[in-house]
């Protein structure tokens, strides 16, 4: 379960300066485990439940799942035009339409339940680290690089990362157009292609035309949905919201705490502080409904019938973490190690977050720590 | 939070629990028997999650240190790796089967099985030669070892390629309803090296992780009982224990993991699997999964530490079991009695207790409801490898937990049972059942639709 971090309190990164992992705290009882039974009937009324699980759907996920695979798809394009012409113009497009790519899919890990897992999605896409000897002996080998060869190799040679590993460079020797090789132009055209086609295959995967992923969710606890319940499903959601601080507490801290830029989110483009920020606002959209849609307010609307003094709290605590994360400046590798404060006053604003996501906002939900939430910190 | 989650489960023993040991009429079958009203099929190792990720989470009592070695673990489970020289996570292959554990796990869950004409990294063959091999196991097969390793870092090449290819028959039931069943046939391609004659293969799709640390915690003494005892369980289905090399303790054990109960503990288990699928070594398994000539491939330092496999032991240990849901459904109570009269409940045994495990009272003296017996049983010649394993026949197969097996679609998007994933639905998975599980496949035949219907919805909402 990779949802599951332990995180500081007080981020005191000198105490953890030899430990991968930092050290968990204890706190006080959750107030109430309201989804203990599996008994669809505690928690929210369900005609409620089912509005939000309707608006998450159809205005957050689908939306952004739809726009991950278009701009999949013009990366792909983009690559194609570098390979054709290797200039610096082109390299630099074709940097943009990564990190554009970047930003849906990092938005959408507040969410990646579901196909994304379930059909091997992520791995495919996102695995870190990549193998970077690897990628250089297969680029210099004489294999033929084919879409279908890439495919079927390990994730460690593929994806996300190994196609910015090429196309932005490795620290230190960042990637110049005119130095690009035919093979790994072949590399960056084939491996681009294989990505844009996992990307495609996830919004199938959600589509009703496809593997039709979102009538599961939709329609949960009916017999053509393998939730059991609308509890069920509203756990999945609320679940992967609560805890999508604490990933991004982790993609902080784990540079500091090991003193190594090898733990950064997309080392080779020096794009982390923009895959945080999009982890954040995936999040936010969770809960306030995503900007310009018709939904009815996210699983924050819950949140300010029952309680408007915790919404309150959640609006600020949103909005201390985006701005935290926007003073990571001017990149998340120099902030590193020049201005690590600005890394551990983000980790503490998440931080905030993720104790009122765990201990406030899940339970009223009616998500408790005796389920998905166990091991979670609730308390400090 | 450890503490007062201890709190919380005592309090959710009170709500969930209440009925525990009721037994009421079950309509045709016979009557509801009292495990049917227990939801808590993990003891306090029980969480409250319907969700995907029902597989992957702690027990609510798990607390402190453990916790915190957990939660490392949880990440090394997840981690991927590279191989060695490598800046972070270095040591895969230089042959393997896949990058990390969850790559095979999924969610915590089943592994796939291939299609058609192609391979999946998600399961494992064993390979052997006929006769016993070291300590009364398996014959390694030359240049091979006893697991193909499918995948290899660039530039050298994998042990060899498997490629399945299946035939489909049709069973009927009574009431018209018909199932396919897919029955699969492997061949070896591409031998990296000249493979002998009469190499045996087994196919083993990768289980879900769950309920292992209580698994463990039944004791030797337990199972051998459940072995010399076959009247307990009903005519015609007593189980034997395989007795398995504990390579770790440097002795024999009763085996109770791996589809033929061939692993004795979960350290073996895991650090077997660091080692054979990953081709990460550690000084439990310090050997490379490698026999040509690679320089350096069998003499260097454990790819990770001891504290690492630990951290991972650890993690597997600690998770919980999803408690039932729907238990009170008037399908589901009825479903039960059928499980019971059928004589699904001989090998399915489903209820066990543990032992006292030190310093693990989540773990220790729990009443655990994880439908085995973890006993090898003839299952016919249907489902064979015919490739014996340690006392395991090539027929016999461990009687496989049905806990949680309802949340099974939600958790890995499909379904597929068995040992190598052959069988789409719980229907199509009973229907296999052959040997000693005869009987009772062929009283699920005869059942009528209603009586099916609720067995299936009983086995769902385990």
């Amino acid at each position: 379960m990779y949802l599951e971090w332990v995180v500081t309190s007080s981020l005191t990164f000198s105490y953890c300066i030899d430990m991968r992992f930092s050290v968990g705290l204890m706190l006080p009882l959750v107030p109430v485990v309201l989804a203990a039974c599996g008994d669809s009937s505690v928690g929210p009324g369900s005609k409620m439940n089912q509005g939000v699980i309707v608006d998450e759907v159809n205005s957050v996920f689908l939306p952004n799942i739809d726009s991950l695979a278009a701009r999949g798809a013009r990366l792909e394009t983009a690559i194609t035009t570098l390979a054709a012409l290797p200039n610096a113009a082109n390299l630099s497009a074709a940097q943009s339409a990564w990190k554009l790519t970047r930003v849906s899919y990092e938005y959408g890990e507040a969410f990646s339940f579901g196909p994304i897992e379930t059909d091997g999605i992520d791995p495919a896409v996102d695995t870190w680290p990549v193998d970077m000897t690897g990628i250089n002996a297969l680029i210099n080998g004489p294999d033929s690089l084919t879409t279908p060869f890439i495919d079927g190799l390990d994730p460690t040679l593929k994806g996300f990362h190994a196609v910015e590993f090429v196309l932005f460079g490795a620290p230190g020797t960042p990637t110049v157009a005119a130095a690009l090789t035919p093979r790994q132009l072949e590399y960056l055209v084939t491996a681009g292609q294989d990505l844009s086609n996992e990307l495609t295959e996830l919004e199938t995967a959600w589509s009703t035309s496809g593997g039709n992923f979102a009538t599961q969710v939709l329609d949960a606890g009916q017999s053509n949905s393998s939730y059991s319940s609308q509890a069920a499903a509203m756990q999945d959601i609320v679940t992967q919201m609560a805890t999508q601080p604490a990933q991004v507490i982790y993609k902080l801290q784990q540079p500091l705490t090991t003193d190594s830029s090898y733990y950064e989110e997309s080392l080779f483009s020096d794009n982390t502080q923009a895959d945080i920020a999009s982890n954040i606002a995936g999040t936010a959209a969770m809960y306030f409904g995503a900007p310009g849609s018709t939904m009815h307010g996210g699983l924050g609307a819950i949140v300010r019938a029952n309680d408007p003094s915790l919404d309150a709290t959640v609006r600020a605590q949103f909005a201390e973490a985006e701005a935290a994360i926007a003073k990571i400046t001017p990149t998340f590798n120099v902030a590193l190690y020049q201005d690590p404060a600005l890394l551990q006053n983000a980790a503490q604003a998440a931080l905030n977050l993720q104790k009122t996501m765990i201990n406030l906002v899940a339970p009223l939900l009616g998500v408790g720590n005796a389920g998905p939430l166990g091991g979670q910190p609730d308390n400090d | 939070m450890r503490r007062v989650s201890y709190v919380t489960a005592a309090l959710l023993f009170a709500a969930c629990n209440s009925d525990h040991g009721v037994t009421s009429p079950g309509g045709s079958a016979g009557p509801v028997p009292s495990y049917a009203n227990d939801s808590l099929s993990g003891g306090d190792m029980t969480s409250f999650d319907e969700s995907s990720t029902a597989f992957g989470d702690p027990g609510p009592t798990v607390s402190g240190a453990e916790l915190t070695q957990r939660t490392t673990g949880d990440r090394l489970f997840d981690a991927t790796f590279v191989p060695a020289p490598a800046p972070l996570n270095p040591g895969l292959g230089p042959r393997f089967d896949n990058v990390s554990c969850t790559s095979c796990h999924t969610n915590d869950g089943r592994g796939l099985p291939p299609t058609s004409g192609t391979q999946f990294p998600s399961i494992l063959y064993r390979v052997s030669l006929p006769g016993l091999g070291p300590h009364g196991g398996p014959v390694p097969v030359p240049d091979y070892g006893t697991q193909l390793e499918l995948e290899a870092i660039v530039g050298m090449t994998p042990e060899a390629t498997v490629a399945a290819a299946y035939t489909d028959s049709t069973v009927s039931f009574p009431d018209g309803t018909t199932i396919t069943l897919h029955s699969p046939e492997y061949t070896i391609g591409a031998p990296y090296m000249p493979l002998p004659a009469g190499v045996l293969l087994s196919p083993r799709v990768a289980p879900p992780n769950f309920g292992l640390g209580l698994l463990e915690a039944v004791t030797d003494s337990a199972i051998q009982a459940l072995a010399t005892a076959p009247a307990a369980l009903g005519a015609g289905v007593a189980g034997t224990a395989n007795y398995v090399w504990d390579s770790i303790g440097g002795t024999m054990r009763v085996g109770r993991f791996g589809l033929k109960s061939n692993q004795p503990t979960v350290p073996d288990q895991v650090a077997s699997a660091f080692d054979n699928d990953m081709g990460v070594t550690s000084s439990y398994m310090p050997n490379e999964p490698c026999y040509d000539a690679i320089p350096g491939c069998l003499t260097h330092a454990p790819d990770v530490s001891d504290s690492t496999v630990q951290a991972v032991i650890t993690y597997i240990r600690t998770l919980a079991v999803p408690a039932r849901r729907n238990i009170h459904a008037s399908t589901v109570q009825q479903g039960a009695a059928v499980f019971q009269s059928v004589g699904c409940a001989g090998c399915h045994l489903p209820t066990l207790v543990t032992g006292t495990v030190s310093n693990e009272p989540e773990l220790s003296n729990q009443t655990i409801h994880p439908f085995t017996d973890l006993l090898l049983h003839d299952m016919g010649p249907g489902l064979a490898d015919d490739r014996p394993d340690f006392g395991a026949s090539g027929t016999q197969w461990r009687t496989r937990p049905l806990w949680g097996i309802g949340l099974t679609q939600l958790v890995n998007g499909r379904v597929n049972f068995l040992h190598d994933g052959r069988a789409q639905s719980l229907l199509e998975a009973i229907m296999w059942h052959d040997g000693q599980a005869a009987p009772a496949r062929q009283k699920v035949q005869q059942l009528s639709t209603s009586d099916r219907n609720a067995l299936l919805a009983f086995l769902n909402s385990l």
